[in-house]
């Protein structure tokens, strides 16, 4: 400490605004975070009070509270304002985060009633719980900007979803599901957590800023070198994983299939919102100074999740696994856009994740709506003559797969344009991201209409596949969902600046 | 130019898709939907008309009407049209074929109102395709047509095979676009001026590619001409071509042989032509060697066909090689020609393929063979199709042939054996035109007659209503090529320079 800050240590009278600014905890800065919390807490307790037969409140109850968190989003802090000594960011990011995630949560929520009635089972308010616990979890991973914080929110998100996967009684392949991820979902938070501890090890400190400074000063050279290189190794398979990108997407399909189809759509939008934000702030932020170490991992990673997943979906004939592997080809898009690591591929990959978000909730919700009591209804012949027997729902899967095969005018192809845009526009081996996207864009087309043709074109099925029709909350969702792909299609513009303010403070 | 503010281009282009919402809105019955479709196709086409009329005196020699709106800034992209006279011309042809393809879907089976629907969204994306002066604009465009089109073959094809045709339509088209895509964002890209922002403004691009070294710029031409080669379709690409025509109700098959494969030729010229001259003049031989296999190779096709639909949608693949050999002849006269044979094939093929539904309707066969010695039976739809086959081998008189002797001339200027080729094309389209005549209306009657044969009726007068215009148009453009040319000559000229 230099002479004259002693000095002034000692000659400055204390600002007692300065003073009660340092002991101050920024509660705000975490509000959609406190919302939620306590509506788990609601939720819990109104279980107890509450009748068999009104049991459905504790949907409403939940979607009232992540609507609720979404809305006080927008009284966090500024850009660039970080709370709770730098752990947390409290900026456009966060709020653009909390809009998707607590949105997505929120549409899935109100789903899950329709579902649970459906297939006979009985949601009590654990499951609402669980589903809160995981949603905020979630949004957590993508405000951390501190290792801690962004293991425990890692398990905040993945216990619940443990418990989710396996959550339907007398369900084999639930409970299958559920061990598989708990199993391997473990490995992959242990390659993590090793990761950090040697990232940690390196800098000395578990601050995203702080880690960064470190590697802007030292660089993977010195001794550390290796160390920081073998900690960004392991981070980066705990990502893929979490992300499931190739080779470390085992588990997507099976997890995907055996979970309720609610825990699965959340899964799907949810998991991967959170992890693609992270991604941003950890790769694009915290990693930033050594990018020449990282981008070749995702470049190649990006190149084998969009062929892998695009050939494997080709070949599938339940629905459900087809949307997995379908939503493990869409992580290879956003790879790219991360891969490209240039301020159109950051605005690209977060215009994406919404329209990804809003797509893949309309197919999954069409899913669920058709599911039949012992989980009938996800083969692909199950959509014969959908068009015929519910046209709204087949327009709404159309509307979606459409948007996932990246035809315009809808969300999809804009997402899909700004991602290999980034790509083109980083020059040089990154068009080959392009053009390994679009050759694998015309792959997805091919499976994607497959389910079109079922609907529309296969021969006259008669049979019904489901009494009835979808009750209002379903409606809801689909409307939103396939509305808002659409719109986001034609008005593309407000939400690409809302995405570009978001990611704006990262270079 | 307009005293009003309206949206004149704008207008024309979402007309057709507010009456595809409306129709889905009515649910109107098979009737009613039919004449809703078809008054407001008609009044789509009198719009376009009134807009052609604007360039009617040949002065107007650029973009004209041009309407913009923000879409997506940090790609330059915009929701941006403007005409000039050829895709004026361009526009009232689609709303012209619109109209005799909405006339034309009397009886549909099943879901009518869809299809009317689906008939006109398409409709709305070839018009925009035929508008847009911005690059991904036109790609937004150029993809909606492939939807409608896709459930148009898929959901109302004629055989089994409809499915499969439908994917390999959608499969084959989107790999070219999408080839097109990457292009054209990498133009964006690639042509940014020190500290300016990329653009994909036609007119902008077309400054500033001068910029670009020489193999980037045909790569990117390349890529350009991958997607348009599929829609025209250009020899090798056809594969999806002759199942799509004959697979597809004929109302669409009009506007697929009509206008669509216009989009192709339209792209070429003003997409590949206008913003990379010199890689056109690169590529020029390579195309123009495959345009001539298009000719041949699609004559010869037609030649071997027993079956009426799939004849003619190989005629239309050998007609359409003309357009294009025309248009990489690279000179006046060349493209001249090709953009005149743009709009007769619009007008020639609609009539060929509405008057061979018109016989399998009666016959109940599109078989060749199935048909014959049927001239004394119907002795005025023998006449009719006498002259649509004269005009589609090229007579002088009919429309056809002032196209196609403008094409041979500018083929002449770049190389003679274009021209020579070229003829040998003309030469085998009239073989296969008369054997096609001589099939189905000389000879004696075939053994197996169809029992419905013998109820046969002759033409009737609803028949009239839409095969008049079109002879009549036939005709005139054929006696006086000049009232075309003359309006987008000046458009021609300034788009070559």
């Amino acid at each position: 400490m230099g002479l004259s800050a002693i000095n002034a240590l000692y000659q400055v009278k204390i600002d007692k605004a300065e003073l009660d600014k340092l002991g101050q905890i920024e509660w705000g800065a975490l509000w959609p975070a406190w919302i939620v919390s306590g509506g788990i807490l609601l939720i819990l307790l109104a279980d107890l009070i509450l009748p068999k037969s009104q049991k459905n409140a504790l949907a409403i109850l939940s979607f009232i509270t992540l609507v609720a968190a979404v809305a006080s989003a927008f009284t966090l802090m500024d850009n660039k304002a970080s709370a709770f000594q730098g752990m947390v960011a409290a900026d456009d990011l966060s709020r653009y985060m909390a809009a998707l995630i607590f949105g997505a949560g929120a549409l899935v929520i109100l789903a899950s009633p329709d579902y649970f009635s459906r297939i006979g089972v009985e949601a009590r308010s654990e499951y609402y719980a669980l589903m809160l616990a995981a949603i905020t979890g979630m949004w957590l991973l993508a405000v951390s900007l501190n290792l801690m914080v962004f293991f425990v929110a890692l398990e905040l998100f993945s216990l619940p979803l443990y418990v989710l996967a396996g959550f339907l009684p007398r369900s084999l392949r639930g409970h299958e599901a559920g061990f598989k991820y708990f199993l391997l979902s473990s490995f992959a938070t242990a390659f993590m957590l090793y990761g950090m501890a040697l990232l940690f090890g390196v800098s000395g400190t578990t601050q995203f800023n702080g880690i960064a400074a470190y590697f802007t000063k030292n660089g993977v050279s010195g001794d550390y070198g290796i160390l920081a290189l073998v900690g960004l190794g392991m981070l980066s398979v705990g990502f893929a994983f979490k992300v499931s990108a190739v080779p470390f997407h085992m588990w997507t399909p099976d997890v995907y299939e055996g979970s309720p189809t609610p825990v699965t759509a959340l899964m799907a939008v949810g998991t991967k919102a959170a992890i693609i934000a992270a991604f941003l702030r950890v790769y694009t932020g915290m990693l930033e100074p050594i990018k020449l170490q990282w981008q070749p991992i995702i470049f190649v990673l990006a190149i084998v999740t969009m062929i892998v997943g695009n050939m494997m979906a080709l070949s599938q004939q339940s629905v459900k696994r087809l949307l997995a592997y379908s939503a493990i080809a869409q992580a290879g898009y956003l790879l790219v856009g991360i891969a490209s690591d240039n301020s159109l591929g950051r605005e690209g990959v977060l215009f994406y994740l919404f329209s990804y978000t809003l797509m893949t909730l309309g197919a999954f919700t069409v899913i669920l709506a058709l599911e039949g009591p012992r989980g009938e209804g996800q083969d692909i012949s199950y959509f014969t003559g959908l068009a015929r027997n519910h046209p709204g729902l087949a327009a709404v899967m159309t509307v979606c797969l459409l948007s996932l095969g990246g035809i315009p005018p809808t969300a999809g192809f804009f997402g899909k344009a700004l991602v290999f845009g980034s790509a083109v526009q980083a020059g040089g081996w990154y068009l080959a991201l392009a053009l390994v996207g679009v050759a694998t864009s015309v792959i997805a087309v091919f499976y994607y209409f497959r389910i079109v043709v079922q609907m529309y074109m296969a021969g006259d099925s008669t049979r019904k596949v489901v009494e009835g029709r979808p009750g209002w909350a379903l409606v809801f969702v689909l409307m939103v969902t396939s509305i808002g792909t659409l719109t986001l299609g034609i008005l593309a513009g407000p939400a690409f600046e809302w995405a570009k303010q978001a990611v704006a403070f990262l270079r | 130019m307009s005293m009003i503010e309206i949206p004149l281009l704008s207008l024309i282009i979402f007309l057709p898709f507010v009456g595809a919402l409306l129709l889905l809105a009515l649910r109107l019955p098979q009737k009613a939907s039919y004449w809703l479709s078809v008054v407001w196709s008609l009044v789509v086409f009198a719009i376009a008309v009134g807009l052609l009329l604007n360039f009617a005196d040949g002065s107007t020699s650029g973009f004209a009407f041009s309407e913009k709106l923000e879409w997506l800034k940090p790609l330059g992209m915009n929701y941006q049209v403007a005409v000039d006279s050829i895709s004026a011309w361009l526009i009232a042809l689609t709303a012209f074929v619109s109209l005799v393809a909405a006339f034309s879907a009397r009886e549909i089976q099943g879901r009518h109102n869809y299809f009317r629907a689906w008939l006109l969204t398409l409709e709305t994306g070839i018009l925009g395709v035929f508008a847009a002066t911005n690059l991904l604009n036109f790609y937004v465009f150029w993809e909606v047509m492939l939807i409608p089109a896709y459930f148009l073959i898929g959901r109302w094809g004629i055989t089994r095979e409809r499915v499969k045709s439908a994917i390999r339509f959608v499969i084959y088209t989107l790999v070219g676009s999408l080839l097109m895509l990457v292009a054209m964002l990498a133009l964006a890209f690639l042509t940014v001026p020190a500290g300016g922002q990329p653009s994909l403004d036609l007119l902008v691009l077309k400054e500033r590619i001068g910029g670009l070294d020489r193999s980037t710029q045909e790569w990117l031409f390349l890529a350009f001409a991958a997607a348009f080669a599929v829609k025209v379709p250009l020899f090798p690409l056809q594969a999806w071509q002759p199942d799509a025509y004959a697979e597809s109700p004929t109302p669409v098959t009009i506007v697929l042989a009509g206008v669509m494969s216009k989009t192709g030729t339209y792209g070429f010229l003003r997409f590949g032509i206008f913003l990379f001259p010199t890689a056109s003049q690169t590529f020029a031989p390579l195309i123009c060697i495959l345009a001539l296999a298009s000719i041949i190779y699609g004559a010869l096709a037609a030649l071997g066909q027993t079956d009426l639909k799939r004849l003619l949608a190989y005629s239309s693949l050998s007609h359409t090689g003309f357009i294009v050999l025309g248009l990489f002849a690279l000179n006046n006269q060349g493209v001249n020609g090709a953009v005149l044979q743009m709009i007769n094939h619009g007008i020639t093929t609609p009539a060929l393929f509405l008057a061979a539904t018109a016989l399998s309707n009666r016959t109940g066969t599109t078989e060749l063979a199935g048909m014959a010695g049927l001239q004394s039976r119907m002795p005025r739809l023998a006449a009719l199709f006498l002259i649509l086959s004269l005009a589609s081998l090229g007579l002088p008189g009919l429309n056809q042939f002032a196209g196609e002797f403008l094409i041979l001339g500018g083929a002449w200027q770049a190389s003679a054996w274009y021209a020579v080729i070229g003829a040998v094309g003309v030469v085998l389209a009239a073989w296969y035109s008369i054997r096609m005549f001589q099939l189905i209306w000389h000879g004696p009657r075939a053994e197996n007659e169809v029992p419905a044969l013998a109820k046969a009726l002759d033409m009737r007068p609803v028949e009239y209503l839409v095969f008049v215009p079109l002879v009549a148009l036939i005709v005139l453009l054929g006696l006086a090529p000049a009232l075309v040319t003359s309006i987008f000559d000046g458009s021609v000229s300034t788009l070559l320079k």
